[in-house]
Formats: structure tokens, C-alpha cells, sequence
């Protein structure tokens, strides 16, 4: 026995290549290295945290850029198959960075207003990051659930970060208690896969020709969809995400509805598309429904809100819904497209939540409609600005949202099935109805008179450049997505 | 020897389950309970599940009871707060499914244990501790690697939502 444990060990190799996993080493470093510096640190020098995570996501953002260049068709399988690098991963890793980079840029004077305790937020908004791109690159069901609890656990905290508020506490409480009971579905499902196949790797599940046993990997296959779909927001299992979104503090819903919910989509893509592509014809009957019914109650939903975070929480329940078209057409395009959506709804979504957090961040301020009223007046440059990202949200060209849908729209049609055509008539329909809550607020902004005197904006610099990234970002790619060709090249599979 | 044994450890394990649900005070019941999960390791000794065994005594008797003792410990219940009696049915409910689980096991022994033509015979070395140091230490080393992060965070949670900080509490 002696003997066979060292050959074991002789003959195996982790194949590790530490410069394809650069990103994650940055982002997780820098994560546990701020929870030390945090300590030392008072009064002025605590900018310091901030500061050094926004550089670590820019080295990451660079370091996956020159890992894009140097080695165009990566395919890496790394830690015995645990870990697999390839140039779909890494995009999805760029989406995610490119959320936390946003958030951590609005969140800094937020966080004072607020009066909450800075130097661990931004620790677990690097931990919850480098858990979304463990979900994306895993090659074993394993990874992608302990990824996804990494980034879970994270959003727990975050959501009661503000520790005095009741609402806080109620949205950090609930998506705790919901979340754990999504993860058991999910780790359930995992087992009954594990079961019928004999292996949680996802690059040998779908090679393995003779599945033991059908039922159980169906079984698996659903509750695995129960899990995933909860953390993607997907109606029916949408419950929390109004009153968590709505009890968070700002900057953590925006961050919460940008890269989290990429994440949930990178572990969905792999799992269904992947992993699971004996089941295509099962799987694709359910994900039409989920589709449907996300995109069309989550629009419905939105249009009776008064609360403007509300209104973008309920919104981002149906653009999960547009994303889950790409699943339902299954080829490589779609996951292209399906990709090329989640950086434009994280680029314009975080936008709005920029100025959200702007009109919120004043005395005495909240985030109803009538808190909008008459900043188009006295901040027209500002008001343009919420235009632009509400028009991009509703899905109107010339911006980044008309893009992604068009994409996502046009890989489901090419597919040339029926269904998919009426799923995709039913999102334009939706996203026609969707122009009118967008739009409530241009109009609130512009035409109605505030009641009291407007309170004036206060100006930060970390707000300012987190919206010149993202309206660069809703333009670029809604203008010239021809420089993202290179997404085009790019598919799953 | 090996008889004594048996028969001792079971006896043991069977008395404490019954002294767990038998007894008024919730810190006697885990306690009993503990001795029972350290009887039921004796019985995976024997059956040479060594790791099972050592994990039995470490994460069940250890980990999870301890965090039993504390939690009873910390909420202090009394007697009364158990809240009002329990309706008629559920007691006639527990008896009905207490008699279909014993009815159940007793098909499941009388159709003889572990003799299953399905499923083959586990090896003598299977479950021993090189075996699952082997599989976590090649195959399965980065996410065991990777669950070092996630007690991390979870540490890191606990802290952010559990301490009180002076000058937060002002406000």
C-alpha cells in the first residue's frame, strides 16, 4: 500500500501553469492581504484598502488581456481537470472584474455617507469575485459549488452590511435562509449527477456515452436548474431578489445585479450546455418556460413600482429572462451572444445604480421617483446621462442594450425552430412594455418639479469615473461593437 | 473478544439513543447523544471503517454536539418555553411513522444486509484514510484547497455582522 500511494503520487501532475491563473491569484491575494493591512490602518490611510483594490482589479483586467493576446486559442485543464482556462472563461472573468471595478468605484463615498465600516466590504467584494471566476472557470461540478458559496457567503454579509438598518437586516436574513436552501438544491443535484454518471467532472459528463441511469440524471439535471435559477433570479424562484435588492445598501445591489448574476449564467451555460448536453431536448422545453415566464412577470412587476431600486430590481429579474433565450438556443453563438448581453446589462445596469446612488447619496434623500424630480434641470449633463442608460436598458439603439438583445435575438432565430421564434416575439413585446417604466423616470427627472427645494449632488471622484466607464462602456458597445469582434470568436463549447 | 465488544458498544449505543429522547433536560440529551455516536464508532471500528469511524467521533461527537451544547446552552430554554402541548395528531403521527420505519428496517434485515446482488462487495481497503488522502491530495486538491477560502469568508462574515464597533453604535 506503501508503494501504490507513491506511485500514485509519482505518476500524477497538476499541471499547473501559474501565469493563465494570474487573475485569480491578484484578486485572491489582494483579498486576504487587505484583511491584514486593514487593522494597521486609521483615520485618512484607510483610502489606502481602496485604493489597492481597484489597482488589483485593473492588474487582473490586465492580466487577463495579456493572456488573451499571447495565447489566442487557450484551452487549459488544469489541477487534475478541476480548472479549466479558456478564452470563454476569461471573457466572463473580464465581466466580473469590470462589476467589481464599478462598484468599488461608487462605493467609496457611499460608504461614508452610510457610516458603514469600509475595510472588509471591499475584502468581500474581492472574495466574492474571485469565487464568480472559480464558478467560471471550473471543469467539476465541485469547484463550480464551493465557487458559488464563496460568492454566496460574500453577498450574505454584504446585503446586511448596514448593520443599524432593519431593512438590511431583513434582505441579508432572507437571502441567507432562501440561499442555503437553493445551495442544498443545487449540492442535491450535483449527487443525483454524480450518481448517473459516476463523475462531477464537466468535461466527462458529457464524453460519457453509457449514462447509468436516466431518471437520476434528469433528477439531478432539474434540481441543479432549481439552484441555479434561484441565484439568476429566474420566476418562479425569484422571491427574494425585490426585497434583498431593495434592503441593500445601493452600491451592493449594483453589484449584486451585475456580476453575481454573470456568474450564476457562466455556471448555467457550462452545466446545461455543456455538461448536460445528452439532456438537450428535456432541458430546452423547461428553460423556454423559465424564460418566458422571467422576462414577462418580471416586466409586469416592474411597472407598479414607485421606488426607482425597486423598479431596477424587478427589471433585473426579466433581463435574466432575455439571457436565458441564449440557453434555450444552445448552440455557440448564443452562448457568444448570451456572453456579450451580461457585460452590457453589467456596464449600463451599474450605470444607473451610479446615479441612483447619487441622487440617494443627499440629506434626507431616498430612492422614490419623486426623488428624481427636476434633477434633469438642474443637472442636465447628469440627466442625459440616466437617458442614455434608461434608453439602454429598454433596449433602443444606438446603446449597449439594443446590441445585446439584438445579438442574443438573432442567435435564437438563426436557429430557425418555431418555439424559439415565439420566445423571441414575446421578449420584444416585453421589452416594448419595459420602455414605459424605463422611461417614468426621463420623464419624472425632466418634467416634473421637485416639491421642495432640489438638494444639490455631491461630485466624488471615484462617481465620476465609475460613469465615464460605463457610459463609455454603453456606448462603445452599443456604437462599435465591431473592436468586441473578438467575442465573436469566442464560444463555449 | 470480538463478540464482547459488539454486543457491549451496541448495548451502549442502543441505551443512550433511548436516554436521548427520554430525557426532560436538552443538555442531558446531548450528552447522551454523544455517548451514543462514540458507541456507533466502536461498531465502524469493527467493521474496519477506520476513517469513518474517526470522523464519526471528530465532526459528530466533536464539532456538531459541542455546537449543540453551546446553542442550548446560550438560549437557556426553560420548560415552559417549549410552548403549548403538542396537538393529538402529531403524536399519533409520530407513533405511525416510528412503526413503518421499524416495519421497514425489518424487511431490509430479513432480506439479508449488504448481500445485494446489484452491488459488489466494498474492498478491504476501501474508505481507509490513504485512500481518501489519496483522492483529496491528487484529483480533488484544488477544491479542498479551495474550501480553505470559503472558511475564510465565512470567518469574515461572522466578524463584519457579529461585532459592535463604538463609534457605529453612536448613530
Amino acid at each position: 500500500m506503501q508503494e501504490s500511494v507513491k506511485t500514485i503520487l509519482e505518476n500524477f501532475s497538476l499541471n499547473i501553469d501559474l501565469v493563465t491563473l494570474m487573475p485569480e491569484i491578484i484578486i485572491c491575494g489582494m483579498a486576504l492581504l487587505t484583511m491584514i493591512l486593514e487593522p494597521f490602518l486609521k483615520g485618512d490611510s484607510r483610502k489606502v484598502v481602496m485604493h489597492l483594490t481597484w489597482l488589483s482589479i485593473v492588474a487582473a483586467l490586465i492580466s487577463i488581456y495579456s493572456i488573451w493576446t499571447s495565447q489566442p486559442n487557450l484551452q487549459s485543464l488544469q489541477f487534475a481537470d478541476a480548472y479549466r482556462i479558456d478564452s470563454y472563461s476569461l471573457l466572463f472573468k473580464a465581466v466580473f472584474l469590470i462589476g467589481s471595478l464599478l462598484t468599488v468605484f461608487i462605493s467609496s463615498n457611499f460608504l461614508k455617507f452610510k457610516n458603514v465600516p469600509d475595510g472588509e466590504f471591499y475584502s468581500l467584494i474581492l472574495f466574492a469575485t474571485f469565487g464568480m471566476m472559480n464558478m467560471a472557470s471550473a471543469g467539476d461540478l465541485i469547484v463550480l459549488f464551493i465557487g458559488l458559496e464563496i460568492m454566496s457567503l460574500c453577498l450574505y454579509v454584504l446585503a446586511g452590511i448596514l448593520r443599524r438598518s432593519v431593512y438590511a437586516n431583513e434582505a441579508s436574513l432572507k437571502y441567507f435562509l432562501m440561499g442555503a436552501f437553493a445551495s442544498g438544491f443545487l449540492m442535491f443535484g450535483i449527487a443525483f449527477i454524480y450518481g448517473a454518471t459516476g463523475t462531477t467532472s464537466i468535461v466527462d459528463v458529457i464524453q460519457s456515452s453509457e449514462i447509468l441511469s436516466n431518471t437520476y440524471l434528469i433528477i439531478g439535471a432539474a434540481m441543479v436548474m432549481i439552484g441555479l435559477g434561484f441565484k439568476v433570479g429566474a420566476v418562479p424562484f425569484h422571491m427574494w431578489i425585490p426585497d434583498v435588492y431593495t434592503g441593500s445598501i445601493t452600491n451592493v445591489t449594483a453589484f449584486m445585479s451585475a456580476g453575481p448574476k454573470a456568474a450564476a449564467f457562466a455556471a448555467f451555460f457550462q452545466v446545461f450546455i455543456v455538461a448536460l448536453r445528452p439532456l438537450q431536448s428535456e432541458i430546452e422545453v423547461v428553460l423556454w418556460i423559465l424564460s418566458a415566464l422571467t422576462m414577462t412577470l418580471g416586466n409586469i412587476l416592474a411597472i407598479t413600482q414607485n421606488d426607482v431600486k425597486r423598479m431596477l430590481a424587478y427589471s433585473s429579474i426579466s433581463h435574466a429572462g432575455y439571457v436565458l433565450i441564449a440557453l434555450v438556443a444552445f448552440t455557440p453563438a448564443a452562448t457568444t451572444a448570451g456572453l456579450y448581453y451580461l457585460l452590457c446589462y453589467t456596464v449600463m445596469n451599474i450605470g444607473a445604480f451610479t446615479v441612483l446612488i447619487m441622487v440617494e447619496a443627499r440629506e434626507n434623500s431616498d430612492t422614490n421617483f419623486s426623488s428624481f424630480a427636476g434633477m434633469g434641470r438642474r443637472y442636465p449633463f447628469l440627466g442625459i446621462l440616466l437617458t442614455i442608460f434608461m434608453i439602454s436598458l429598454a433596449g433602443f439603439p444606438p446603446t449597449a442594450g439594443f446590441m445585446g438583445k439584438f445579438l442574443v435575438f438573432k442567435s435564437a432565430i438563426d436557429t430557425g425552430s418555431t418555439s424559439l421564434i415565439v420566445l423571441v416575439v414575446l421578449a420584444v413585446v416585453n421589452s416594448l412594455v419595459s420602455v414605459y417604466y424605463y422611461l417614468r423616470v426621463v420623464v419624472v427627472m425632466f418634467m416634473v418639479e421637485p416639491e421642495l427645494e432640489y438638494r444639490p449632488i455631491n461630485f466624488a471622484t471615484g462617481i465620476i469615473a465609475a460613469l465615464v466607464i460605463s457610459m463609455g462602456g454603453t456606448l462603445l458597445l452599443g456604437i462599435y461593437p465591431q473592436i468586441f469582434a473578438f467575442f465573436l470568436n469566442t464560444a463555449l463549447i | 473478544m470480538e463478540y464482547v465488544i459488539f454486543f457491549a458498544s451496541a448495548f451502549v449505543a442502543i441505551i443512550c439513543a433511548l436516554l436521548v429522547i427520554s430525557q426532560k433536560n436538552p443538555v442531558a440529551s446531548v450528552i447522551y447523544l454523544i455517548m451514543a455516536f462514540v458507541a456507533q464508532a466502536i461498531l465502524y471500528i469493527q467493521l474496519s471503517a477506520l476513517f469513518v469511524a474517526i470522523l464519526q467521533i471528530v465532526v459528530y461527537a466533536g464539532a456538531i454536539m459541542v455546537l449543540f451544547l453551546f446553542v442550548i446552552m446560550l438560549l437557556n430554554l426553560r420548560r415552559d418555553d417549549f410552548g403549548p402541548e403538542k396537538h393529538p395528531l402529531q403524536s399519533w403521527l409520530t407513533r405511525i411513522f416510528g412503526i413503518v420505519l421499524v416495519a421497514e428496517l425489518m424487511i431490509m434485515i430479513s432480506r439479508g444486509v449488504g448481500q445485494s446482488e446489484s452491488m459488489d462487495r466494498a474492498g478491504a481497503e476501501f474508505g481507509n484514510v490513504e485512500q481518501v488522502a489519496t483522492t483529496l491530495f491528487t484529483k480533488y486538491v484544488f477544491p479542498f484547497e479551495l474550501t480553505s477560502i470559503l472558511l475564510i469568508v465565512a470567518i469574515i462574515g461572522a466578524v463584519v455582522l457579529g461585532k459592535r464597533r463604538a463609534e457605529e453604535e453612536e448613530g
